[in-house]
């Protein structure tokens, strides 16, 4: 702003420093001093401003969603119903973002209802929302995404999770051998928190299959994506719903722990791991095979199960570095 | 302003006795202090010297509305010492503070205080404590931080910028909504300024972020509920949501690092934090709350995540057979 203006001499015209836009200054060829008067600030320049701001070329691949405009920066893969890209908003303040495309028109409808579980999570407003939220994807919100070669396409745009390495899918197959137990008991105890609270909502994910659980290297963070299936219900039908989440969450840390070692049956249901303890295996059997365990312990009983296990197998908890692809 | 130099021991010193002292005695203000009062502002500068060659502007625009007069006390007993010491440790040069205090312009008295650009511990502490915390705010959800852009964009200059094209820094701290538009009644009113419109506030940020990186700092989880999606859409990946407020300066600091490249990523900070003697679990909260506006920085991290991170990869056989 300030660095845009030239100031010149009303007696001389020479140039005067820049102080003169704020102080009195004194002319350096004809030595008259110059006393700032009133002006009136223009919104003009503000709004020029905003024109540089929003000038990006955005070259590459780009597309226009609710007024704004993104650069698109990797694909992330593909899911049942949409291609999964990452994005950055361009302009002056820029924001990464997740943007699922739906694949088909008729997957629209599957990100509309994603949006609106994914909003309704966020508005929960029952103890540790405010901490469990964050937890949970963040949905910026739905509408067509425009400027693709085909067309116009309904659009899921969520904060980009950053820091997140991949996904358990991408764990699983980075440790053909398995992973180290210790860190599969971190990773099932944060599946086990947040379960913990959407439970206690009514909600269930009903797809908690390894490529839908993102993995963090640090503090083994874990992020449950994919709730295009979740449903909020009560009695009976939440109480089974919420024991299939557990049991599948135990598969899936059986996954990990199993790995993908070359010559495997991929149609074997995953052990436990060659290293696992016996106490862990038991509770990951147990968790796995037997709904009704599962729907009398829930999420929070588990949790307890599994420190229990863990301190029975490891004895007092300590910090392991996670690395999930140690091999690359 | 800007000279003299920066005394980590002597800051601390300044700061030893106030842990026990009712937050009365560290804001003393009962008013807005003649010397922070924005009417006739004409600039405030942060300029280099024979002191600070390469001086780096950085501000701070408090809100001091009745949820949020924590942040400043916490600033003032314990923090700002470490926001300086975390500078210094990670090597950015000739860091020179300005505090704005920050209100509601429709319902306090004291919507707008701007304090000066400072080196040196003495009269960092001076300005922060001459902050008069008037805990009032409107209760419409909504205060006036799009003042704070406005006086970045119209009533400052730095070297950092005009000198060697390097934005300075504004990091203002809030849980509210801005308003929609500075208005110009209340820039008449509080500075004596003539505004022929009312400036969007997306035009404000615009016009500030030309000359400064702007960051918005929500205090915790809790409040970021109701005021992130706005703030969102105006600074992007710029709003940074902390653990707790007493993290603001550590975050801050975290950020301008980042920014100078005085430390390589996010594993550099959390060491420079660590040999401070920071606690790991404050150390990782730091980390966490930077995540977002760390990858931003970092050119390659787009290409970091393998395919199927946002968790599509085809469900396994197994899986199909045992859930369907």
């Amino acid at each position: 702003m300030l660095s845009l203006l030239a100031l010149g001499c009303p007696q001389c015209s020479a140039p005067l420093p820049r102080a003169a836009r704020w102080r009195t200054v004194n002319c350096s060829y004809c030595g008259a001093t110059i006393t700032r008067g009133q002006e009136t600030v223009e919104r003009e320049s503000f709004r020029a401003a905003l024109r540089r701001a929003n000038a990006d070329s955005g070259t590459g691949r780009t597309l226009q969603w609710r007024g704004a405009r993104y650069r698109v920066l990797a694909p992330l893969g593909f899911g049942e119903h949409s291609e999964v890209l990452l994005a950055e908003r361009l302009g002056a303040l820029p924001e990464r973002v997740t943007i699922k495309l739906a694949r088909e028109p008729a997957d629209g409808g599957s990100l509309l209802r994603e949006g609106a579980v994914l909003q309704a999570l966020q508005e929960l407003s029952m103890p540790g929302a405010a901490y469990f939220t964050r937890r949970l994807p963040l949905p910026v919100g739905t509408g067509l995404a425009e400027g693709l070669a085909d067309g116009g396409r309904q659009a899921l745009v969520l904060r980009h999770p950053s820091g997140f390495w991949g996904s358990l899918h991408n764990v699983q197959h980075a440790n053909p051998h398995g992973i180290d137990p210790r860190h599969a008991v971190w990773l099932w105890r944060r599946m086990l928190e947040v379960l913990a609270f959407v439970h206690d909502a009514g909600w269930t994910h009903r797809d908690l299959s390894p490529a839908h659980a993102l993995v963090h290297p640090r503090d083994h963070g874990v992020l449950i994506v994919g709730w295009s299936r979740a449903q909020q219900a009560s009695g009976p039908a939440h109480a089974a719903a919420a024991a299939r989440d557990l049991m599948q969450s135990a598969w899936t840390i059986r996954a990990v722990l199993h790995g993908v070692a070359p010559g495997r049956d991929p149609d074997e249901s995953p052990g436990f791991g060659a290293r696992t303890p016996a106490p862990l295996a038991a509770l990951l059997r147990q968790c796995s095979e037997d709904a009704g365990e599962c729907r009398r312990l829930g999420a929070r009983g588990i949790e307890q199960a599994l420190s229990a296990a863990s301190r029975e197998a490891f004895g007092a908890p300590q910090f392991v570095h996670f690395d999930p692809a140690p091999r690359a | 302003m800007g000279y003299g130099n920066y005394s980590h021991a002597a800051h601390t010193a300044l700061i030893a006795d106030r842990a026990a002292k009712p937050g009365s005695e560290v804001f003393t203000q009962t008013a807005t202090h003649p010397l922070m009062n924005p009417h006739g502002l004409k600039v405030r500068e942060s300029r280099d010297n024979a002191d600070h060659p390469n001086s780096l502007g950085i501000a701070f625009a408090l809100d001091v509305t009745g949820s949020m007069g924590d942040i400043p006390q916490t600033l003032a007993r314990r923090e700002l010492p470490t926001f300086m010491k975390l500078l210094t440790d990670c090597g950015v040069a000739d860091p020179q503070l300005m505090f704005m205090a920050i209100g509601d312009a429709n319902s306090d008295q004291a919507s707008l205080q701007v304090g000066q650009f400072e080196s040196t511990a003495p009269l960092m502490d001076q300005w922060l404590t001459w902050s008069y915390l008037e805990g009032g705010g409107g209760g419409s959800g909504e205060e006036s931080y799009e003042l704070a852009f406005y006086v970045m964009a119209q009533h400052t200059d730095m070297d950092c910028w005009v000198k060697r094209k390097k934005r300075g820094y504004l990091f203002v701290t809030g849980d509210e909504l801005p308003y929609p538009a500075v208005s110009r009644r209340q820039v008449e009113g509080l500075i004596g300024e003539k505004l022929d419109e009312d400036i969007p506030i997306e035009e404000v940020i615009a016009a500030a972020a030309e000359t400064c990186h702007l960051f918005f700092l929500i205090p915790d989880a809790q409040r970021r509920r109701r005021c992130e999606p706005r703030w969102r859409e105006l600074l992007g990946d710029h709003v940074i949501c902390m653990d707790s407020p007493d993290d603001a300066c550590a975050v801050a600091a975290g950020i301008v690092a980042l920014t100078e490249k005085a430390v390589p990523d996010l594993d550099g900070l959390a060491r420079v934090m660590s040999a401070t003697g920071m606690e790991k679990q404050r150390v990782n909260g730091v980390l966490h709350a930077l995540d977002g506006y760390a990858a931003l920085l970092d050119p390659h991290a787009p290409r970091r995540a393998p395919p199927s991170a946002a968790g599509s990869a085809p469900r396994s056989s197994w899986w199909k057979r045992l859930f369907g």
